[in-house]
């Protein structure tokens, strides 16, 4: 019992080192639960048109603040983007449907922790009618610490990046928890050097239930 | 100080790492899958949740006590279905506290229980794919969610991109009202404009790792 109380109470510890008072946040450790599953915990969503290929969406996740270039994804979690569609543009409600719900759905095997960070990627869209199912290893020659693969109009991309989020943590700070002003100067990432594992999907655009869209993405534990 | 603190980080998952991992092969390995016995937890369902910019740490919480009470139940509540009862009020709360933030109320009653409406219903990006992205100058993030607070046609395609400013589109958005702007007059930065490296517009357009 003693060794599962230092367990809970050393990552208790860690969480309130990045305690709310001095937050890394957009979406990075929020919450006691992702604090102990770094693996799981979702740090940024992107959604954008590819700007090479109009015709192509792109969906970004990232997870895992403190990654290095051996940090894999957790063989236990299901990683999921989930798409449905935007029926009135005057109310920007997701359709109730569930049915109506396309999703893209990363799981991955093998890796060795600390030794092996090279993971067999499974990633099936499932697009209503039909599915699409992508596989590849997460390192290859093609990139430092990633790999990727493509089928049927899906192309993945899965590996070690460096984190897109950005903030001046003391200054966020401020603005949250005080009424004073804050400096406009040149401010300091908080970010700065830190890498995350991401999950890059470009799917072709008519595949999905409509232009406007309504996505997420979660980790859900299997 | 950011360093240290990644490397206590480290230090505690790892140790605590070591330590459950011990007690959960001694007590119950047998009935652990098998996928799960490397890592760290093993709380099965939802663990997180993404959509929104500072959903969580910002727009929903009040105080550090919240971490381990009010933010797990949301992180484990479906995205697309949250339990809006147990969290409108934390929202409308937290939004009316920014509104005044600059000495002036922007958001009007209306827009206040809109958004906070639409924040514990769901937590999702909105974004149309008809409209224009502009990659290299990005100016979309909650343009839709704005738009449509402010009785307008949206012009973008919404969404998020890697390059965008999104803290002060947050900021901005929360302090000034939706129908501020992140440049002129009034508008509040953090002074952070970019990541550690810019995203590229090629595939997979994240930077690479940092060394």
């Amino acid at each position: 019992m003693k060794l599962k109380a230092l367990a809970v109470v050393l990552p208790v510890l860690a969480l309130l080192s990045f305690s709310s008072t001095d937050s890394q946040a957009s979406d990075h450790v929020d919450g006691l639960k992702t604090a102990l599953d770094n693996a799981a915990d979702l740090t940024d969503l992107y959604t954008f048109v590819s700007p090479k290929d109009p015709t192509k969406l792109v969906m970004v996740l990232n997870v895992h603040g403190i990654a290095s270039s051996m940090s894999r994804f957790s063989n236990a979690v299901d990683y999921k983007f989930r798409i449905r569609p935007i029926d009135d543009a005057t109310k920007l409600v997701p359709a109730a449907d569930a049915r109506r719900e396309q999703s893209m759905v990363c799981s991955f095997s093998g890796g060795i922790p600390f030794i092996d960070a090279n993971q067999h990627a499974t990633c099936t869209f499932n697009f209503g009618a039909t599915k699409q199912v992508v596989r590849f290893d997460t390192r290859s020659d093609r990139y430092s610490a990633g790999g990727d693969g493509a089928a049927g109009g899906v192309r993945v991309f899965a590996g070690v990046r460096s984190d897109t989020w950005f903030l001046d943590g003391g200054k966020t700070v401020k603005y949250v928890y005080s009424n004073e002003p804050v400096s406009q100067a040149a401010g300091s990432n908080l970010l700065e050097g830190q890498n995350v594992l991401s999950i890059v999907v470009e799917v072709d655009k008519q595949k999905l239930a409509g232009p406007l869209l309504a996505i997420t993405a979660q980790t859900v534990r299997k | 100080m950011k360093t240290i603190k990644a490397i206590a980080l480290t230090f505690a998952f790892a140790s605590a790492s070591l330590v459950f991992g011990c007690a959960q092969q001694g007590e119950s390995a047998e009935t652990q899958p098998q996928t799960a016995s490397e890592d760290l937890v093993m709380f099965p369902g939802s663990v997180d949740h993404v959509g929104i910019v500072e959903s969580t740490t910002m727009m929903l919480v009040s105080g550090a006590s919240d971490f381990a009470t009010v933010l797990d139940s949301y992180n484990q509540d479906d995205p697309f279905a949250l339990k809006t009862g147990n969290y409108q009020a934390a929202f409308a709360k937290n939004l009316r506290k920014f509104d005044v933030r600059d000495g002036k109320s922007e958001w009007t009653p209306d827009q206040v229980t809109s958004f906070s409406t639409r924040m514990a219903s769901g937590n999702y990006q909105v974004i149309d794919t008809s409209m224009p992205c502009d990659y290299t100058n990005p100016h979309t993030y909650l343009e839709i969610e704005r738009a449509q607070l402010t009785g307008k046609r949206h012009q973008t395609c919404g969404g998020r991109m890697p390059n965008e400013d999104a803290m002060d589109v947050t900021l901005n958005f929360l302090i000034r009202g939706p129908a501020a702007n992140i440049t002129g007059p009034g508008a509040l930065r953090d002074g952070v404009d970019q990541a550690t490296e810019k995203s590229s517009n090629t595939f997979p357009y994240l930077a690479d790792l940092n060394e």
